[in-house]
């Protein structure tokens, strides 16, 4: 006892001894610090967001909530595709209307509060034909108001007033890059979000248009103007006129830049048509470019690929593409995601050979946050998220593209609506089928609704694994889940749900299951019942016998028997809108339920239907239903009717069979 | 007694009948002696409702805390910086509160169940509010692009809605006297 108190003791003057050490600790420590020299670290730039940024970088996607650009309230939440897409674009039409305001009354918004001046909350500024002028022209091409600046330019020309090089210059090159169709405005995000893009590959080019009136009134066709009017016609696929513009350059020997050699060597595959031919093309042009000294750059490589692309059958294509990959990596050119974008696309073809490309690929981009440097780069990832599935079925690669679109800002590279959700409906159909489905669930539950809707494919897949893997338990959440996506009139899902749940075996351990399937099998009773009242409906859902079976088959283990009733007499009743017949095994469990409370009739009912539909169980169901209920003699009469007297007499001896053995 | 001096000297910059009176009887050596006999009603009323017989006036958790409840029970409709010291604009942003007030009240005809809170930082103006679930959640979309892309346009600043929705206007009925 007294030597633990003096260890104790001990101890507490150990402490106390280190508490008083600390200050003088603290004095040592700072000593050797006054005799350094405090570096003064170098001002780094910073651009007047940059702070934003890496804020903004600290957080994630938030799986839980709707996307920012939605209203943060339930009722203003979107669950399906069509509405995530509907409220963006109502939100947009809004802006629209009030743009519309704004610019239809300029006189009401010239006041001007804001200090500096904000041009890009006051009116547009409107000219007139007595404005015109070079200065307002000028302006008009800066603004990228493509027909306003053209009209302009037609005032111009009919006022006499004399354009400089410059202007008009200027004026083509706007023209070419848009082929003098104005542009959806940089503003409307969500449209640009949600448009279809369509790659057409075919001539859109204005022939005779704005663009070569333009530059025949140019005074000297010099080299910019010649570079401008070739990417212009090879960008809307008029190539044979470029090309013709190319070889009078040649002709003048007036130099090109290195965009619009790229741009025809992007389009050298419509000029000839064999694949050697068409990659000497590409060759000839590379080195006409290396013997004017004209610099490659990342666009050049693109170009080279998409040549590449073009002629992707061909047996040497793939060699050549790597070869083309490493020399332009020696020239110091780093490529972007569009040059990976093309090489997948060579390599890996529906049709040919399976690559793994895609796998050395990852291993290489790991962890690396991509810019968008290239029109196509935003091609990149739902490409390889659909070779990871269709090409070379690996969970693993479609992960690791997963986690390469998470890097950095990358997410802004996934391109628009149609390829984000293109994307998902891969990753999801490849981990539906190749996880185990608990974690498959895991991840549906994150993703979805606010991050990734699936469509009625994908929902039919997981729904078919779901049975497969006998994950019953998640079926009322997937079916709640599909009508909250508007899934739930699709007849290919909601067959697809009954059977699951008609599969379901009550035991006493799973009596909440038991319960909910009976709801779901309720619900989708009533569902389709209001959408068969509904006329208009152009898709009307049929039921088939099979899902009426399952319906009776839930909802009697789920001890909904009045409904059973409602369910049976409607397909007695409504026998000839309904495909097929129930089966017999649902049948012979109604049959039961009927007999276990003593309900005669309804027994009745469940044979008189057996024998409409002709299943050859009908006798065995009727003698069943003799044999386990006293029926009265009016039901007796009724089945004797229906069935024959010979079934009746079955019925007796066996009745007098089981009487005689009894005593 | 100073509390009716203040009144009174109140009163006096007000110049109405009332104040004369009070300033006549107050100054010593006035020519007129008018001598109001009628007890000042010294009612506070701002902010406050009056009780119905039968109990059957709705208010708002807002309404049924008085002015002297700010910052206790409830919070201010306004935030802003502009009355504190060396704050900048602070006639024009009334106004421009005024004018918001409105314009959503306007805009969202029928629809708000409770003030319009008007909230400024930086160079942002966020307006919250509770809004009734009368229209389809598409046309509230574009209600709320309109409103935000117009008032900033009218404003000149970037404009933000903050608004909740909710099923019935019962829902926001605190208590009814």
């Amino acid at each position: 006892m007294r030597g633990s108190i003096h260890h104790t003791f001990h101890r507490l003057l150990k402490c106390l001894d280190l508490r008083s050490s600390l200050p003088r600790r603290t004095l040592s420590t700072s000593i050797p610090l006054s005799h350094q020299e405090i570096v003064i670290p170098k001002r780094i730039q910073r651009s007047p967001t940059d702070i934003l940024q890496a804020l903004a970088s600290t957080i994630k996607r938030d799986t839980s909530g709707p996307h920012y650009k939605h209203h943060d309230d339930p009722y203003l939440t979107p669950a399906s595709n069509s509405l995530k897409r509907m409220y963006s674009l109502s939100k947009e039409s809004g802006r629209k209307a009030a743009r519309w305001i704004r610019d239809s009354n300029p006189q009401l918004f010239l006041h001007t509060p804001d200090d500096p001046h904000i041009k890009a909350f006051a009116p547009t500024v409107r000219y007139t034909e007595d404005d015109a002028s070079e200065a307002v022209l000028r302006e008009l091409v800066r603004q990228n108001e493509v027909s306003d600046a053209i009209t302009m330019y037609r005032i111009c020309k009919d006022k006499n007033i004399d354009l400089s090089d410059e202007a008009k210059q200027e004026l083509l090159e706007l023209v070419c890059y848009s082929n003098g169709e104005d542009q959806l405005e940089e503003d409307w995000l969500e449209e640009r979000w949600h448009r279809q893009t369509t790659t057409t590959i075919r001539k859109t080019w204005n022939d005779d248009g704005v663009a070569e009136e333009l530059f025949q009134s140019l005074g000297e066709k010099k080299s910019p103007a010649y570079c401008a009017l070739i990417r212009g016609m090879t960008q809307y696929y008029q190539v044979d006129r470029a090309w013709q513009l190319y070889k009078e350059c040649q002709e003048r020997e007036l130099p090109l830049d290195t965009n619009t050699y790229n741009s025809l060597i992007r389009v050298s595959s419509f000029l000839r048509d064999a694949s050697d031919l068409r990659w000497q093309l590409v060759k000839e042009l590379l080195a006409t470019m290396a013997e004017s000294g004209v610099q490659p750059n990342l666009g050049t490589l693109n170009s080279t690929l998409e040549a590449l692309t073009q002629v992707a059958g061909w047996r040497e294509a793939r060699g050549l593409s790597l070869q083309v990959l490493r020399e332009f990596t020696q020239a110091g050119i780093e490529p972007s995601l569009a040059t990976y974008y093309f090489l997948l696309l060579i390599h890996c073809r529906e049709r040919g050979p399976v690559s793994h490309l895609l796998l050395d690929m990852l291993d290489h981009m790991q962890g690396r946050a991509f810019q968008a440097r290239h029109l196509k780069d935003t091609y990149f990832f739902v490409t390889a998220m659909n070779i990871a599935r269709n090409h070379i079925q690996n969970l693993e690669a479609a992960r690791h593209v997963d986690d390469l679109l998470h890097t950095g800002n990358n997410y802004c590279l996934i391109g628009d609506s149609y390829r984000e959700s293109v994307y998902y409906r891969h990753y999801f159909a490849l981990m539906c089928s190749q996880m185990p489905i608990d974690q498959f669930m895991e991840v549906y539950s994150d993703l979805s609704p606010h991050i990734y809707t699936p469509e009625r494919d994908v929902m039919e897949m997981i729904l078919k694994f779901t049975t497969l893997h006998n994950a019953l338990q998640y079926i009322p959440q997937l079916y709640s889940d599909m009508v909250a996506y508007n899934l739930g009139n699709q007849e290919k899902l909601l067959t697809l749900v009954l059977s699951a749940a008609a599969q379901h075996q009550p035991a006493d351990d799973n009596i909440e299951l038991t319960e909910k399937m009976g709801r779901v099998a309720e619900d989708i009773w009533t569902r389709v019942e209001e959408l068969r009242q509904d006329k208009t409906r152009i898709n009307q859902i049929t039921w088939t016998g099979q899902m009426l079976g399952d319906v009776l088959m839930c909802l009697v283990v789920s001890g909904n028997y009045k409904l059973c009733q409602v369910v049976l007499k409607d397909a007695t009743l409504k026998a000839h809108t309904i495909l097929g017949y129930i089966p017999p095994p649902a049948l012979r469990v109604m049959l039961d339920a009927a007999i276990q409370r003593k309900d005669g009739d309804t027994g009745l009912e469940v044979v008189k239907y057996a024998l409409e539909s002709g299943h050859h169980e009908t006798g065995e169901l009727a003698l069943h239903l003799r044999s386990s209920l006293n029926l009265t003699p009016r039901q007796k009469a009724k089945l004797t009717t229906a069935l024959g007297t010979d079934i009746m007499t079955e019925a007796t001896s066996s009745d007098s069979d089981s009487e005689g053995c009894q005593p | 007694m100073s509390a009716v001096l203040r009144e009174g000297r109140v009163i006096l910059f007000g110049r109405s009948c009332f104040s004369q009176n009070v300033a006549n009887f107050l100054m010593p050596g006035s020519s007129v002696r008018n001598l109001s006999t009628t007890a000042a009603v010294q009612k506070v009323q701002s902010g406050r409702y009056k009780v119905t017989r039968d109990r059957s006036r709705p208010l708002t958790y807002e309404m049924a805390n008085q002015p002297c409840q700010i910052a206790h029970r409830k919070s201010w409709n306004s935030w802003n910086t502009t009355t504190l010291y060396e704050g900048l604009r602070e006639p024009e942003t009334v106004m421009d509160d005024v004018f918001i007030r409105k314009f959503m009240t306007g805009t969202w005809h029928n629809l708000f169940v409770s003030e319009v809170i008007i909230k400024r930082q930086h160079n942002m103006i966020r307006i919250a509010g509770i809004v009734q679930q009368k229209l389809a959640a598409r046309k509230m979309y574009f209600l709320i692009g309109y409103c935000e892309e117009l008032l900033s346009y009218w404003l000149k600043c970037p404009v933000k809605l903050e608004l909740q929705i909710v099923s019935d206007k019962k829902d926001v009925i605190y208590k009814y006297i």
